[in-house]
């Protein structure tokens, strides 16, 4: 610019006015440059400001949302028209605090990956391009002979009530349904006893759970239901008879069987053989129950024989046999016809009549794929390209019919191979209305409007019919026959309150037919010898669909710590009999090594990991991982489905696996699993503690005498409030949803895995989980979740040159990050190891990483920290201050007991969370420090944390009291 | 050589400066170096060492650009060697202030030969030890909130902070240590003033000779001052470790959290500090042939410091255990048996190798009196004083909680940082040698018999030996 204005001058004749406008020119383009300018932006003020709506403060909307067909009821937080943090709705019957995807949903509503454009062949087009493609679909369907549709797990009204109308318009149409969290297996053995159209739940009230091979507190099923009424399950307060007792049979260490007061490690493919010999001894016992045939070992089983003892011994109707979606139909249907000669039904396993009859299965399809007969293929929010077994040889038959249409949150795996792939909303985008398998129906309403182009999956489906309904109608023309008159009132409390009053689904108890049952229960008489993969859902990503959240990406394994990857996990002896070192022996424990694990002609290389506690000769892979188009924290780990095959997704035998000379480093997030006998987690039986309340006290490093004394004043605390929190290790099952809401919340960055490994985490919250491995497959696992203990005289406070970290009144140990210098020596003297240094500019990272989406999901009321700073657990002292202005504004300014609730406590599913002034004698938080088996991590240092501990209880059967 | 010892012609002990020469020969040797035409290996040397100490000053620079994330520190390992190097730095630093001041206290007559060199050591000692807590901070722009600077908003720093603490004590002990070596290069530096025939070298020795003539007036004010300077200084060779120990004793951390750290500390600095003052001097005095000035005798001096300050440094070791299990603390204990033999056990084994099983060979004269042996010698003492900081610092892998335990690997920035300050020291090193007179010349010769002349005779039996007093070619 410079040189072409001089240049127009002329280089001969300047002239005055021509030289100053090139002088002025080229400073103005070098201030331009080296002045970094604010991006230029419009405020726009509310010329009418809503009612009701006072910037800067959050409001709460009520939603609901779906995983695999587990329906949870949500409270959204909203900042100035943003969704911000998602939270269970205590209105919602299935909903306890809520999941960890829950949590972490509202990061990927920001998702920079997120599908924005409708994309034809390859091709991005313009929304209008889509919206005629689908206006002239209907005349290409035509009567519907070659149309099938791929839904995912979606047990909404709406969508049940749309399914009718395409079958209407369509009448050969044929639906199938795929879900990677689904519950094929159980359906399938359900209907093998004859029922049928239902849906059906446990809750977790049984006083004997016998689960087999089944994840109800992780990965499957209404897990936060079932976890709130588990852990209330273990109430020390009960009366033994009530007291819930945990059976777990199970090949890997799931977050159920962590949490068993019985755990047997056995190959996936022998979990059915138990239940046949449970149900032998059953029916020694005196129940209803047709003879099985099982193996004599089984039968001889002193676990076996125990759990059912057990479960003759409770009352009728107070127990519950659970069967793991990874077992095959026949297992599942020995289940029920248990559970039903234990008179479960209708008690802690209840039905309820829903759902599209007629649906096929994926392999139902594939078969129909292979003989050609399917002309349009749409798939609705799944990705089997990615997920199907790899037999199935999906993909490859996808690209060969000649449309196929695939409705997705991005264009992943399925949607790249689609001829037309059209962006879904995302649940906080979308009206829609979720019926829970307990029956109650919820009304799914937007934070916001779409932030791309895309179409909700009721609005997808009334397309499919050539109607062009807004989601808000199709879910309004639902539920307005329901009721009659006064619609409008109805639908505004429903869409408060997040629960529909009316049209539950009905309840009903079915009869059980166990004719077929021996038939289907054969045993495989030679079992293919050699290891046995159990392919397992992922406890962070699931199926993979989760994939692309670098929260839960970050969020370690609850057993294995393990975080950004998936491992070929195995027991200590198996290690040895593989021939790979044992990484937990070793002083780096991340340096795992590469194997080669192949079956059937497939070979996966990913690292080894030993856990204790893995059944022998099985190799353990969990699914999700190694996404090649599912964005680009999904790529991290590796994909295993291809070694699954359609008839046994879950278990395979005859499984070779080859050491390499590779190395990998796995990002463990806690290398060291031993306790080292310290009195950190404490713990009794149910029995010890009845003979002695105060154990805890047997604990003690020193004596109290010795730890009283201080060198100091002893510091005073004088304000109103004294902030305390106790954290009941008997109800925490570890899994990880505090974590997340802690990061939701207090807007704390991910590192990535390349500084996981370096062991930079910056959670505020963090879960320990020790176990003291007895033998190679058995563990025991201790879950304590960790953050700042606020110590009243805290170690960090002294050392601090600045002054960085003082003490408030209220007895909360404060972080000025403006004032950190980042000398880092509160970290060295915090005996917990809680606080967290911005080793980089994480949060930097992030945006770049995230772009605005990040910073549209932070919340403003918490500051977000700059590179060199220390930062820490601050017990949410956002909301204190929040309710402490309210307090003031509207009362005498006390802060009334159980109004301000952490983010971790609000997300606890098992409620083992509790927080509130210990100035307030009648507070909760002052009960639970009550209780005897409160204490206090470390309290010989004389810290006098204001977070501490109720010991955990086992409940151990003591006819097993040996193992 | 001949290795009879020459004799002081009144006291008979061994004089200092052997074989003897006149104060022209003293002055002559030592200005010597700084009036060669620059020799290439002074040119080598020094450039090498300043192209670590680039490498020093790009690493810092990307350091304060990127975050202390490029080193290898996480929590729990917060510090990592970054503190290791300011500690080992500081520790070698000791050796300039205890010869200087505390030997001079006490008449120690043999330290005169060697005490420009310590002290100039232990300057740029000082330099790099300072160097490290201030990069290793996360906000090194805020650096200045640990100054007790007045400010419109009332914050003070936190002076129940040992960090605090170091940063008094650490920037007192620099200051004091430049005032001690200046103050005792100003006759020489007139001396320097007097020789050079550069006008500008003439004019800046000039000006930092402050104007000294030599007159009686002057060498007494001077002594008055060096002797104040040296009140001054020894406490402080006692106060600046033992604060510096007290960034760990004053925490809680098991295995830092021990009262010996204090005097354990500073015999260790005394022992690191010989050991580089040996590493250097072993070779300077060959190279700028220094050897009659620096004698055998001085080495051996040196030697008994390091063997007993190493048996110092070995008790300490052994009592920390002992303490540990006699304490009765577990989380004591285990931080003891897991610094042995855990995995770090490498670190303490070649710290316990290097301070106190190598320097045991120092009972033997031989090794004492040979230039190689001791050459080899310091430099264990220099690795092992560097790995016992390293294993004090590394004890933060494994404290209370276990699920917090992780390890420490260092990054190419660790070792860029360890091997650039190395680079720093030794280019401020080569200018020293280059520029200034590594010995005090002043000194020695306050030392030798001609600086006590005496009317009487020399009439004991000693002297009645033939041939004795005046072996060497002093004549």
């Amino acid at each position: 610019m410079t040189r072409e204005t001089i240049s127009a001058a002329g280089p001969h004749n300047p002239g005055r006015r021509n030289f100053l406008s090139a002088v002025g020119a080229t400073v103005a383009s070098l201030q331009t440059a080296a002045c970094i300018r604010k991006p230029y932006e419009k405020i726009l003020p509310y010329a009418e400001r809503p009612e009701d709506l006072v910037p800067g403060e959050a409001r709460h909307y009520a939603t609901v949302w779906n995983v695999g067909g587990a329906v949870q009821g949500l409270l959204v937080r909203s900042t100035d028209g943003r969704p911000t943090k998602v939270d269970g709705n205590p209105n919602h019957p299935m909903t306890g605090g809520s999941t960890i995807w829950a949590q972490a949903s509202v990061l990927s509503l920001y998702d920079p990956e997120r599908s924005k454009e409708p994309v034809r062949e390859g091709e991005g087009v313009s929304p209008d391009e889509a919206v005629g493609f689908l206006k002239k679909l209907p005349d290409e369907i035509g009567d519907g002979s070659g149309l099938a549709v791929v839904v995912p797990e979606l047990p909404s009204p709406t969508a049940d009530r749309l399914w009718e109308d395409i079958r209407a318009k369509y009448p050969k149409a044929e639906l199938y349904r795929f879900d990677g969290a689904g519950t094929d297996h159980a359906r399938a053995g359900a209907a093998m006893v004859g029922i049928e159209g239902a849906a059906w739940t446990t809750d977790g009230t049984p006083t004997v759970i016998a689960a087999f091979d089944a994840d109800p507190i992780g990965t499957e099923g209404d897990t936060t239901a079932f976890t709130k009424a588990f852990a209330a399950g273990r109430d020390p307060n009960r009366k033994p008879a009530e007291a819930n007792r945990l059976y777990v049979v199970e090949p890997h260490v799931s977050i159920t069987g962590s949490n068993a007061d019985h755990r047997m490690a056995v190959k996936g493919s022998e979990v059915g053989d138990f239940l046949a010999a449970l149900a032998h001894h059953l029916k020694k016992g005196g129940l209803n129950v047709p003879t099985l045939d099982a193996p004599k070992d089984k039968l001889d089983s002193k676990f076996v024989k125990a759990l059912a003892k057990d479960l003759l011994s409770r009352k009728r109707g107070s127990t519950i046999v659970m069967v793991g979606e990874r077992q095959p139909a026949h297992v599942h249907a020995l289940g029920f016809v248990l559970n039903e000669a234990l008179g479960n039904f209708g008690k802690t396993l209840r039905f309820t009549k829903q759902g599209p009859t007629e649906v096929g299965a994926l392999s139902d399809l594939v078969r129909r794929m292979n003989d050609g007969s399917v002309k349009q293929l749409v798939v609705m929010g799944s990705n089997p390209v990615y997920e199907a077994p790899a037999d199935l040889n999906f993909g490859e038959l996808f690209q060969k019919v000649p449309l196929t249409i695939h409705l997705g949150l991005y264009r992943d795996e399925t949607g790249r191979l689609a001829t037309w792939h059209i962006p879904q909303s995302h649940y906080l985008e979308s009206w829609g209305d979720l019926r829970a398998r307990e029956g109650t129906t919820a009304i799914q309403q937007p934070l916001v409007a779409p932030l791309y182009p895309s179409l909700s999956p009721i609005e997808f489906m009334a397309r499919l019919t050539g109607a062009e309904s807004k989601g808000y109608d199709l879910v309004r023309a639902t539920h307005q026959g329901a009721i009659s008159g006064g619609f409008d009132k109805r639908w505004q409390r429903w869409l408060h309150d997040g629960v529909v009053d009316v049209g539950q689904a009905p309840s009903f108890v079915p009869s059980v037919k166990t004719d077929g049952l021996a038939a289907a229960y054969k045993f495989r008489a030679e079992r293919a010898q050699g290891l046995e993969l159990a392919f397992v859902r992922d406890n962070a990503v699931l199926d993979g669909r989760f994939g692309n959240s670098p929260w839960l990406q970050e969020l370690p394994d609850p057993i294995t710590k393990i975080a950004w990857d998936n491992a070929a996990v195995v027991s200590p002896n198996t290690a040895e009999k593989i021939g790979v070192p044992n990484n937990l022996e070793q002083s780096s424990v991340r340096d795992t090594v590469m194997v080669d694990v192949s079956v059937g002609g497939e070979t996966v290389r990913l690292p080894v990991w030993v856990q204790p506690g893995t059944a022998e000769d099985v190799v353990v892979l969990s699914l999700g991982y190694g996404r090649k188009h599912g964005g680009k924290f999904a790529k991290s780990g590796f994909d295993v489905n291809s070694l699954r095959t359609a008839e046994s997704p879950y278990i395979r035998s005859g499984a070779k696996v080859t050491p390499t000379r590779k190395g990998y480093a796995v990002a463990c997030m806690q290398p060291e699993a031993s306790m080292h006998d310290r009195p950190i987690v404490r713990d009794a039986t149910r029995g010890d503690f009845t003979d002695e309340p105060n154990f805890v006290e047997k604990f003690e490093v020193m004596d109290e005498d010795h730890v009283a004394s201080l060198l100091w004043d002893e510091p005073e605390y004088t304000a109103e409030h004294q902030w305390a929190l106790t954290i009941d290790l008997n109800s925490c099952v570890g899994c990880g949803s505090c974590t997340v809401a802690c990061q939701a919340e207090n807007n704390i960055p991910w590192v990535g895995k390349e500084d996981a490994l370096k062991g930079r985490e910056m959670h505020w919250i963090r879960i320990d989980r020790y176990f003291e491995p007895k033998h190679s497959d058995q563990v025991e696992v201790r879950y304590q979740p960790m953050a700042c203990v606020q110590c009243e005289t805290a170690p960090c406070e002294n050392v601090c040159p600045v002054g960085a970290t003082v003490h408030g009144p209220e007895g909360l140990n404060n972080m000025a990050y403006n004032r950190c210098i980042g000398t880092r020596y509160c970290s060295n003297n915090c005996p917990y190891k809680v606080r967290r240094f911005n080793f980089f500019h994480y949060t930097v990272r992030n945006d770049a990483d995230y772009g605005m989406g990040i910073a549209m999901q932070r919340n403003p009321d918490v500051t977000v920290r700059y590179r060199g700073v220390m930062e820490k657990c601050t017990y949410c002292v956002q909301r204190i201050n929040k309710a402490r202005i309210h307090a003031k504004v509207n009362g005498d300014g006390i802060i009334p007991d159980g109004t301000v609730k952490t983010a971790c406590q609000e997300a606890c599913p098992a409620d083992c969370i509790t927080f509130g002034n210990i100035r307030d004698p009648d507070s909760k938080v002052s009960h639970t420090r009550e209780d005897p088996r409160n204490y206090a991590v470390l309290s010989e240092l004389n810290l006098r944390p204001r977070t501490t501990y109720l010991a955990k209880l086992t409940n151990p059967n003591p006819d097993l009291a040996e193992g | 050589m001949d290795m009879r010892v020459s004799r002081d012609p009144v006291d008979r002990r061994p004089l200092l400066v052997n074989p003897p020469t006149d104060y022209n020969g003293v002055t002559e040797a030592v200005a010597a170096p700084i009036e060669w035409k620059t020799p290439m290996g002074w040119w080598i040397f020094f450039l090498v060492s300043a192209v670590f100490a680039a490498m020093y000053a790009g690493s810092t620079a990307y350091l304060i650009w990127e975050g202390t994330g490029i080193w290898g520190l996480n929590v729990p390992v917060a510090w990592g060697w970054a503190i290791v190097n300011f500690v080992f730095w500081v520790g070698i630093g000791h050796a300039g202030t205890l010869i200087s001041a505390v030997l001079f206290l006490f008449r120690q007559k043999w330290r005169t030969s060697i005490n420009r060199f310590s002290e100039a050591m232990t300057i740029f000692a000082v330099v790099c030890a300072l160097s490290f807590p201030t990069i290793h901070v996360g906000r090194i722009w805020l650096l200045y909130w640990v100054f007790p600077v007045p400010n419109q908003m009332g914050a003070w720093p936190q002076f129940r902070s040992p960090l605090l603490w170091d940063v008094f004590a650490v920037s007192i002990y620099g200051t004091v240590s430049v005032l001690f070596w200046y103050t005792g290069l100003v006759p020489d530096l007139a001396t320097m003033r007097d020789r050079v025939k550069s006008k500008v070298a003439k004019f800046a020795y000039g000006i930092f000779a402050l104007g000294w003539t030599g007159s009686t007036r002057h060498w007494r004010h001077y002594e008055t001052a060096y002797m104040l300077l040296a009140g001054l200084a020894t406490p402080l060779v006692l106060s600046v470790h033992s604060v510096v120990s007290f960034d760990f004793a004053v925490s809680q951390l098991p295995g830092w959290h021990t009262t010996i750290f204090p005097p354990y500390f500073v015999a260790g600095a005394i022992f690191s500090g010989f050991g580089m003052v040996l590493t250097l001097m072993l070779v300077s005095r060959v190279i700028f042939k220094l050897e009659h000035i620096v004698t055998m005798h001085h080495l051996d001096n040196m030697a008994k410091v390091v063997l007993l300050t190493g048996m110092i440094v070995g008790y300490a070791y052994g009592m920390e255990f002992f303490i540990a299990w006699y304490g009765g603390n577990e989380y004591e204990m285990f931080a003891f048996i897991n610094r042995a033999f855990g995995p770090y056990w490498w670190a303490y084994w070649s710290m316990v190798s290097c301070n106190v099983l190598i320097p045991q060979v120092l009972w033997f004269k031989t090794i004492r009196h040979n230039v190689a042996a001791l050459f080899v010698l310091s430099i264990f003492v220099n690795i092992g004083m560097w790995f016992e900081r390293y294993v004090i610092v590394i004890t933060l892998s494994r404290d209370f909680l276990p699920s917090s335990w992780d390890m420490f690997y260092p990054t190419v920035w660790d070792w860029a940082a360890l091997l650039g300050s190395f680079g720093l020291f030794f280019t401020l090193f080569s200018l020293f040698v280059r520029f200034l007179p590594m010995v005090a010349m002043a000194e020695v010769k306050s030392v030798m018999p001609e600086s006590d002349p005496h009317h009487e005779p020399d009439e004991t039996e000693a002297a009645k030996q033939p041939a004795t007093a005046t072996a060497g070619g002093a004549s």
